[in-house]
């Protein structure tokens, strides 16, 4: 028998393999690695009063005409007898998908994922207003920008208040502090720290598209869809 | 030729005949029927009492005061009641008011909308409202504006609506000046809760920080 059978090297590659594969996998767990910022909001169903001021805010900060919007907050059916009704609120705008249909679809390549942030954005000298886009996203927040004739949606106020080392405009506005905006990849940030301690949900996870838009619900129970 | 301008003549004169006669005929139609209201010539104005005191009409000397000198202006006393169909006076809504009210005593119900006031007001907001929602229904009310559904028996209606006013600061308002009263309001709400806290356990201010 020579040393090297076929059995002991076929079993020595496999026991190689499953070792370089392990390694590599702690490697990439390891802390010291710096993960890159993954951002994300929670709307607070329960803390909203519907007031609509964070939809003015976004309208002016970002300039969005009229007829439009990147952002609006849907109002539900009353619920109860007067005098005790109430009414939940639904924050509707981009989910900044991490799996984003938007960005698969874009035939130009105007549709991105900007890596830095997680955030995903529309680079309006390319996009050709084709509104691929807008037909895949499976949350209907793009539209077609009426002065710029490209699509258009919710970029967490990335050329405008980021840029500007500010909160997004919504956040800023918010009477009852009902938004929460940052980084999900650093544990200690504010918004890591409330979807840890709130029970919280996200629509439409089924489909794939690891939505980075987190809701927390206005009432115990079943979710309204 | 003049048999044609003589029958024209004739139709124009039937015409006119009877134009006369169909305005004639519509205006003797109400005069048949008898209408008789029962008036009271010696009829006692009752806010007149009030108004002795509480001037209806701006005054360079009463107005500027604090009870209502010189601010009726509103629909309220133009308006009746739709539930009893009679005209609404200062006791409609003030209810019984005894020689005793300029003393301070709790019979004239007196509306107070400043919900940050730091003394509590005289009356609950339920008991304020109740009387403002036996007139205005909550399905109305609805309809004009949904926010009139949450804060229902929460707040009182004259911390937004002024009650003898000109013209109602909330009639006709642009949606922003909308949102920014409820900004102002909550947000207020907000910052005293926080300082609340604050006073209350420092430890959790911290807490939030983090």
């Amino acid at each position: 028998m020579t040393a090297c059978s076929r059995r002991s090297f076929v079993s020595g590659m496999g026991a190689l393999i499953l070792m370089t594969g392990t390694t590599m996998k702690s490697a990439a767990q390891s802390p010291t690695e710096k993960q890159p910022i993954r951002y994300a909001m929670l709307h607070d169903e329960s803390a909203c009063i519907g007031c609509t001021a964070c939809m003015d805010a976004c309208r002016e900060t970002n300039q969005v005409p009229q007829g439009v919007s990147r952002l609006e907050i849907i109002r539900s059916k009353p619920y109860g007898e007067f005098p005790d009704v109430k009414y939940e609120f639904f924050r509707h705008s981009c989910q900044h998908c991490t799996n984003a249909p938007c960005v698969a679809v874009c035939p130009t390549g105007a549709s991105y994922i900007d890596a830095a942030t997680g955030i995903v954005d529309v680079n309006k000298d390319l996009c050709v207003g084709c509104q691929y886009c807008i037909a895949v996203c499976p949350y209907r927040v793009r539209f077609i920008h009426p002065v710029y004739k490209s699509a258009d949606k919710c970029n967490f106020c990335r050329d405008t208040n980021l840029a500007k080392g500010k909160q997004p405009a919504c956040v800023e506005a918010c009477p009852t502090k009902a938004l929460t905006f940052g980084d999900t990849n650093d544990p200690h940030s504010a918004i890591s720290l409330k979807l840890k301690e709130k029970q919280v949900y996200r629509t439409k996870v089924e489909l794939g598209t690891d939505p980075n838009l987190y809701h927390v619900p206005a009432r115990p129970g079943e979710i309204r869809r | 030729m003049n048999s044609v301008l003589k029958k024209m003549m004739t139709v124009a004169a039937i015409a006119g005949a009877m134009m006369l006669t169909l305005p004639a005929a519509a205006q003797t139609a109400p005069d048949n029927k008898l209408s008789y209201e029962p008036t009271l010539e010696n009829q006692r104005n009752p806010n007149e009492y009030c108004a002795k005191c509480h001037k209806l009409d701006a005054n360079d000397e009463q107005s500027g005061g604090d009870l209502h000198f010189g601010k009726f202006h509103g629909l309220h006393l133009s308006k009746t009641n739709p539930s009893t169909g009679k005209p609404i006076t200062c006791v409609s809504c003030h209810g019984n008011i005894s020689e005793d009210h300029r003393r301070g005593a709790k019979d004239v119900m007196r509306f107070d909308g400043n919900i940050f006031s730091d003394e509590p007001p005289m009356y609950s907001v339920q008991e304020q409202n109740k009387v403002c929602f036996s007139c205005h229904q909550p399905e109305k009310l609805r309809e004009k504006l949904w926010a009139h559904d949450v804060h229902a028996m929460k707040l009182p209606c004259a911390s937004c609506h002024t009650l003898h006013p000109e013209k109602d600061k909330m009639k006709g308002i642009a949606p922003k000046e909308q949102v920014k009263l409820c900004v102002d309001c909550h947000g207020e709400q907000q910052k005293r809760k926080a300082q609340q806290l604050k006073t209350e356990d420092p430890a959790t201010e911290q807490k939030d920080k983090k």
